[in-house]
């Protein structure tokens, strides 16, 4: 029994033994890690040029390689920043965006109470013309009538 | 596994970080083991080959955080391992069953290639937490103790994956092939 459980685990290893990935692997690899998105470097960011020293090297030999990793390096650094900095800039723009909806709703409440005064003194003032006219028409009846 | 060892790199605030000029290194040191762990997980040649791309994209955004070349063996089995179980359960349909694996004609030599390929199938039609145990095992001649560790499970848990796991596939291979084979 202990042979055949021996058997086993040796089958085992044997079965599950480690194999190379097709050729070319590895430059698959380093093609996918050049080809992520890189931010823009031609406009320094507000902490500088970022710090690039670590990710030189990366792949071993080709300045062009070398540029993609200190690229690669800037863009770390950088991202983080101009992400926070649209966020920002998109948050300012709902709170202005509010405020002016809110200003414009006080505003037109404003005038509309503006009219309604104005329009309650216009009654009020012509009911009160014509109390003036009907005073005037009973003063000016007696005057006629000892007259007469 | 005898991993020769990688560069590691003195920062000024005198924490010890593998060296991201290694990438390419790394790589080429580890793709046969991140490789291996998901085309014995996965049995499909270039489904395991994307898998382990993604790993090593991953590797690349995450070295600064890792500390030394050990640092990065484990966190490349834990996440090739995590990777592998996950991508198993987004297709359980495509899961094969343990009586569903095809009988290969009897054949009692030992190291035969039918046994091996046989065993091989049913490896990966193991439930993902046993067959990333037993993968781990019996590929990367983990102990119980650290493949609990790498794939964050209690050990007794380990220990009773392997015992089941290794009870079926005695079980399997004995119907089909005889007591000889194992």
């Amino acid at each position: 029994m202990t042979e055949r459980i021996k058997n086993l685990h040796d089958e085992l290893r044997n079965t599950l033994h480690r194999e190379e990935p097709p050729a070319g692997f590895a430059e698959r690899v380093l093609n996918r890690v050049a080809e992520q998105p890189v931010a823009g470097r031609s406009t320094p960011g507000p902490f500088g040029s970022g710090v690039t020293g670590r990710s030189e090297g990366l792949f071993i030999g080709g300045s062009k390689g070398r540029a993609d990793a200190v690229a690669r390096g800037e863009a770390r650094f950088k991202l983080p920043f101009i992400q926070w900095a649209a966020a920002a800039a998109l948050v300012a723009a709902v709170a202005g965006g509010f405020e002016y909806i809110a200003k414009q709703e006080q505003r037109a409440e404003g005038e509309a109470a503006r009219e309604r005064v104005v329009l309650a003194l216009h009654i009020a003032g012509s009911k009160l013309q014509l109390v003036q006219t009907k005073i005037n028409r009973l003063h000016e009846q007696p005057e006629k009538n000892s007259n007469q | 596994m005898g991993e020769p060892a990688a560069a590691a790199v003195d920062l000024d605030d005198g924490a010890e970080r593998v060296a991201p000029g290694d990438f390419a290194a790394i790589v080429r040191r580890q793709q046969g083991m991140v490789f291996s762990i998901a085309l014995h997980f996965l049995r499909d040649r270039p489904a395991a080959e994307e898998l382990a791309q993604d790993v090593f994209l991953e590797l690349y955004r995450h070295l600064d955080s890792l500390k030394s070349p050990e640092h990065v063996t484990f966190w490349l089995r834990k996440v090739t391992s995590r990777r592998c179980i996950d991508y198993t359960r987004r297709r359980k349909w495509s899961q094969v069953s343990l009586d569903d694996v095809p009988e290969l004609a009897a054949a009692t030599t030992a190291r035969d290639p039918l046994l091996q390929r046989m065993l091989g199938h049913l490896v990966a039609s193991l439930p993902a937490a046993a067959r990333a145990v037993v993968i781990l095992r019996y590929q990367e001649d983990l102990t119980p103790t650290e493949i609990a560790e790498v794939l964050a499970m209690p050990i007794a848990t380990v220990k009773s994956h392997l015992q089941r796991s290794l009870a079926m596939l005695r079980e399997k291979v004995t119907r089909v092939m005889g007591d000889a084979a194992v």
